[in-house]
C-alpha cells in the first residue's frame, strides 16, 4: 500500500515536471505561441526585409509585402512581440543584383545589426550568403535555392533557412509521385518523360541537376531535357515542340505567373493540352496563376490552367483550418484584391507569425539584452514550429536549412453544386475562381537530393 | 520530311512564330527609330512607355466608369493640342476651327463615357492617353535639354523611365493581368481568345498560327506602310527628317522645331502603347514588359537607327533568328546567343546597319 501510495506520488510528481519542462504556450490570435517569460512593452522590434517589388518578381512579392503589412498590424494589435511593437523595414531590389548588394551594406551597417534578414530570391540568397554569415545575421528565404542555404558544394548549412523546401527536393516529390500516380490517379500509359520548360535564371534552373535526373530515373520518370525562355517571351511552342520530340510527356515548370500560364497558352495552341500534363514547382499553384490561364480556354470550355499539377508545402486557402481563417478574415479586412489572394500573401502572413515565435524564443532563452542575429539563429537551428496553426509546417535542425514537407496539389476552378464553373464578377469583368485542391492529403517528408544528399542516388 | 536534321513542319513553326513575334519587335523597335530620327537621341524609355500604355489601355478597357468630369476633361486635352499643334487649312474661318474643336472634344469626350464597346473606348482612351504621356516626357524633360550634350539627354531617357515605373507601381501595382482584347465570350460570358489557325499537313505535322499574333503583325504592316509614306511624303513628316538632320539648320528656315520634337514623341509614345497592347494580348501586361524593348535593340541596330524599314526588317530577323536557332540548338542558344551574333556579324560587315546611311564626316 505504501509503494503504490509513494509510486503515485512520483508519477504525479513528474507528470508535474513534465508539464513545467514543456514549452509553456498561450493563444495569440487564435494561434498557439510559446508564452514570454520577459515582458517587452515600451520596445520595438524591427522586421528587416528587402527584395524585388518591382522587376520579374513582383507580381509575386507585392502579395506578399501586403501579407506582412497587414500581419504587423494584425499582431501589434494583439501585443507584438511580448509587448513589443513590430516595426517594418523595408526596400526594393528591383530584381538588380546591385541594388541588393547596396542595400545590403546599408543594412549591416544598421546599429544594432537586423535580427533577421527575410528575403524572397534565389539569387539574392546565392549573392549575400558569405556576408550575412560574416555579419552573423540570419536570413528566413521564401525561396529554394540549395546554394543559398548549403553552398556551392551543398556541404555548409549557412545563416539562410528557407520556408519552403528546396526546388530540387520539390521536383524529386514531384517525380515519387508521379511514378506512383501516372497509371492509377491519372489514367496515362506508357512511362512518364518530363521536359523542364521554365525561366531563364537562378530560379528557373534550380531543378534541372544531375541528382534530380538520377532519382526521378530511379522512380522509373525519364528526364528527357530542358527548355529556358525568358521572362517577356511571346511564343514557347518551338520550346515545347523541342521536348515533345525528346519524347515529353509531361512539363515541369519552375517560373511564376506570365511564365506558367504561357507555357499553358501554346499547350492549348498546339493543341497539346490533353497529351500533356503540365506541372511545376510550389509557385505554379497560385491564384495569379489561375487568373492568368482565363484568357485562353480549352476545347473543353475550362481554361488553359485548369488541372496544373504541383508542389503544395503548405495548407491552402481553401482548406478550413483556423490559421486560414485568421487569414482570410484580415485579408478582408483590409480590402485586399482578388488578385493578391495567394500563396505570397499567405507566406507573408505566415513569415510575421514565424518571426514573432523565433524572437519570443530567443528572448526567453538569453533575454532581450542578449537579443542578438546569431542567438536568433541558435533557435532556428533547433526550431519547430507550425506557423499559423500549422499553414506552414516548419521544422530546421543544426544541419537542416528549408521546410521539407509536401503534398501534391492541383490548380482548378471552383465548381457550383451543379458541377459548372462558379463564375463571379470582379474589377468589372467576369472570372473564374482559381482553387488549389490537395491531390495527397497527407504531408510527406520531400526526398533529400542536394548534392550528397541522403536520398541522391549514388 | 526534314530539313536539317529537324521536322519539317517544326521548322516551319518556328518560322512562323518567328516572324510573328518579329512583328511585334518591329513595332517596338519603329518608335525607337522615330525619336531618333527626330532628334538623335536613342530613347532608353522606351519599354516604360510601353508599360505605361498598356496600363492606360487596360484601364479603359475595363468596365470601370469614368465620371463625365474626367472624360471631358481628357478630351480637353485633345481639345489643347488640336489648338496648338495642327495646322488647319487656310480657307477654314475661326468659328470653322472652334467647331471642329468642339466637335472633336464632345466626340471623344462621349466615347470615353460609353460602356458598349470597350475596345474602341480603350483605343481612343490610350491613343490620348499615350500621346499625352509623350508631350508630358517631351516638355519636361527633354526640350529643357535642347543645346546640351547628347550624352545627357540619352541619360535622362534612362530617369524618365526609372520615374515611369514608379508611376506605374504606384498607381496599378504589379500584378500580372491578362488583356484579352482578341475574343470572343463564350457560353460563361467569359472572354475566350479567337482560336489558332491549324494548317495540317505541312512536312509532316500541323503548323499553327496564333490568332492574336497575326492580327498584331498585320497592324504592325499597315503601322509600317503608314509611316513610310508619312516620312516621304507628309509636311510634318520631311520636318521630323530635316530636324533630325540639323536642328539649327531645320529652324533657321523656319520649321517649327520644338514642335517637331513635341510631335515625335507623342507618335513614339502612341505607338510604344500600341505595340505593348498587342505584345500583352498574346501574352499577360507584365512589369516585365519594359525587358522587351532591351531585346528588341540588337533590332533596331541591325536595321539601321534611323531606317523605318530597317526597324521592321530587324524586327523580323531577330524573331526568325531566336525561333529557328531554338529549333536546331534549342533555347539556350536560339533565345540568348543567336541574335547578338546576328547583330555582330551584321555590324562587323555594315557597320550602320542593313539600311542605315551612312555618314561621312569632314574633319
Amino acid at each position: 500500500m505504501r509503494i503504490r501510495f509513494l509510486s503515485g506520488i512520483l508519477v504525479l510528481a513528474l507528470a508535474l515536471m513534465a508539464l513545467n519542462a514543456a514549452p509553456a504556450a498561450l493563444a495569440q490570435g487564435g494561434m498557439m505561441r510559446t508564452e514570454c517569460k520577459e515582458d517587452l512593452t515600451g520596445k520595438t522590434i524591427t522586421l528587416h526585409t528587402f527584395g524585388d517589388l518591382s522587376g520579374p518578381f513582383a507580381p509575386i512579392t507585392q502579395p506578399l509585402a501586403a501579407g506582412f503589412a497587414d500581419a504587423i498590424k494584425y499582431y501589434n494589435e494583439k501585443g507584438g512581440i511580448c509587448g513589443a511593437k513590430i516595426a517594418l523595414q523595408q526596400d526594393d531590389t528591383a530584381g538588380r543584383q546591385e541594388q541588393t548588394q547596396s542595400l545590403y551594406q546599408r543594412y549591416r551597417a544598421f546599429d544594432p545589426k537586423p535580427l533577421m534578414l527575410l528575403l524572397y530570391s534565389s539569387a539574392d540568397a546565392e549573392l549575400l550568403r558569405e556576408q550575412v554569415a560574416e555579419d552573423q545575421i540570419p536570413v528566413f528565404l521564401f525561396a529554394g535555392s540549395t546554394i543559398g542555404l548549403y553552398g556551392e558544394k551543398a556541404d555548409k548549412p549557412g545563416w539562410i533557412f528557407a520556408g519552403i523546401p528546396l526546388y530540387t527536393d520539390q521536383f524529386g516529390a514531384f517525380c515519387r509521385w508521379l511514378s506512383k500516380a501516372w497509371t492509377t490517379e491519372l489514367g496515362r500509359s506508357g512511362k512518364p518523360k518530363i521536359g523542364h520548360l521554365s525561366w531563364e535564371g537562378a530560379f528557373g534552373r534550380s531543378t534541372e541537376t544531375p541528382e534530380t535526373t538520377a532519382y526521378c530515373a530511379a522512380q522509373g520518370v525519364e528526364v528527357v531535357g530542358g527548355e529556358y525562355f525568358l521572362p517577356t517571351a511571346t511564343d514557347v511552342t518551338a520550346q515545347i515542340n523541342n521536348l515533345v520530340k525528346k519524347g515529353a510527356n509531361v512539363l515541369f515548370t519552375t517560373s511564376l505567373a506570365s511564365g506558367t500560364a504561357l507555357i499553358a497558352r501554346d499547350l492549348v495552341t498546339l493543341g497539346l493540352e490533353d497529351e500533356i500534363l503540365l506541372s511545376g514547382v510550389n509557385w505554379v499553384l497560385d491564384s495569379s496563376v489561375g487568373l492568368l490561364g482565363q484568357a485562353t480556354l480549352k476545347p473543353d470550355g475550362l481554361p488553359s490552367t485548369d488541372n496544373i499539377y504541383g508542389i503544395l508545402p503548405y495548407v491552402w486557402w481553401d482548406e478550413q483550418t483556423e490559421g486560414i481563417k485568421l487569414v482570410q478574415e484580415q485579408f478582408t479586412a483590409n480590402q485586399r484584391p482578388l488578385t493578391a489572394r495567394g500563396i505570397a500573401y499567405l507566406a507573408g502572413f505566415g513569415a510575421v507569425d514565424t518571426y514573432i515565435e523565433l524572437i519570443t524564443r530567443t528572448v526567453n532563452r538569453v533575454g532581450f539584452a542578449k537579443l542578438s542575429g546569431a542567438e536568433v539563429k541558435k533557435t532556428f537551428e533547433n526550431f519547430q514550429y507550425e506557423a499559423l496553426g500549422g499553414v506552414f509546417k516548419y521544422n530546421f535542425t543544426e544541419t537542416v536549412r528549408a521546410q521539407n514537407q509536401v503534398r501534391i496539389g492541383r490548380l482548378t476552378y471552383a465548381r457550383g453544386a451543379d458541377g459548372k464553373p462558379v463564375v463571379v464578377e470582379a474589377g468589372g469583368r467576369k472570372l473564374l475562381v482559381p482553387v488549389v485542391v490537395p491531390v495527397t492529403k497527407e504531408f510527406e517528408t520531400a526526398p533529400d537530393l542536394k548534392p550528397g544528399g541522403a536520398d541522391v542516388v549514388k | 520530311m526534314e530539313i536539317f536534321g529537324q521536322p519539317g513542319f517544326a521548322v516551319v513553326q518556328g518560322l512562323v512564330a518567328g516572324v510573328l513575334t518579329g512583328g511585334i519587335y518591329a513595332l517596338i523597335a519603329l518608335g525607337i527609330v522615330i525619336i531618333n530620327k527626330a532628334s538623335g537621341v536613342f530613347n532608353f524609355a522606351h519599354g516604360y512607355m510601353m508599360l505605361l500604355g498598356a496600363l492606360i489601355f487596360w484601364t479603359f478597357f475595363q468596365n470601370q466608369e469614368l465620371t463625365p468630369v474626367v472624360a471631358f476633361a481628357l478630351s480637353g486635352a485633345l481639345l489643347t493640342i488640336l489648338s496648338t499643334g495642327i495646322r488647319y487649312p487656310a480657307a477654314w474661318t475661326r468659328s470653322g476651327r472652334v467647331a471642329f474643336i468642339a466637335a472633336a472634344w464632345a466626340t471623344v469626350g462621349f466615347i470615353l463615357l460609353q460602356t458598349d464597346n470597350l475596345f474602341l473606348r480603350a483605343l481612343v482612351g490610350t491613343a490620348l492617353g499615350a500621346a499625352l504621356v509623350g508631350l508630358l516626357i517631351e516638355r519636361l524633360t527633354i526640350r529643357p535639354l535642347i543645346g546640351q550634350p547628347l550624352f545627357a539627354t540619352v541619360m535622362m531617357t534612362l530617369v524618365v523611365g526609372e520615374v515611369l515605373l514608379g508611376v506605374t507601381q504606384l498607381t496599378w501595382g504589379s500584378v500580372d493581368r491578362s488583356l484579352p482584347i482578341f475574343a470572343t465570350v463564350n457560353a460563361l460570358g467569359l472572354p475566350q481568345a479567337y482560336p489558332p489557325i491549324r494548317i495540317r499537313d505541312v512536312l509532316g505535322g500541323t503548323v499553327v498560327i496564333k490568332t492574336e499574333l497575326l492580327i498584331a503583325f498585320g497592324i504592325a504592316v499597315a503601322a509600317f506602310v503608314g509611316f513610310v509614306l508619312f516620312f516621304r511624303y507628309t509636311r510634318l513628316g520631311l520636318s521630323m527628317r530635316a530636324t533630325a538632320e540639323n536642328a539649327d539648320l531645320a529652324q533657321a528656315v523656319g520649321l517649327r522645331v520644338r514642335a517637331v520634337l513635341a510631335t515625335a514623341w507623342a507618335i513614339a509614345s502612341v505607338l510604344a502603347a500600341l505595340a505593348a497592347t498587342l505584345y500583352s494580348s498574346s501574352t499577360a501586361l507584365s512589369i516585365t514588359m519594359p525587358g522587351l524593348a532591351l531585346r528588341v535593340f540588337p533590332a533596331v541596330l541591325l536595321g539601321g537607327i534611323e531606317s523605318i524599314s530597317g526597324a521592321f526588317v530587324g524586327g523580323i530577323v531577330i524573331g526568325v533568328a531566336e525561333k529557328l536557332g531554338t529549333v536546331y540548338f534549342g533555347s539556350d542558344v536560339g533565345e540568348q546567343l543567336i541574335p547578338f551574333v546576328v547583330l555582330m556579324i551584321v555590324l562587323i560587315v555594315r557597320p550602320s546597319g542593313l539600311f542605315g546611311e551612312e555618314r561621312i564626316e569632314r574633319v
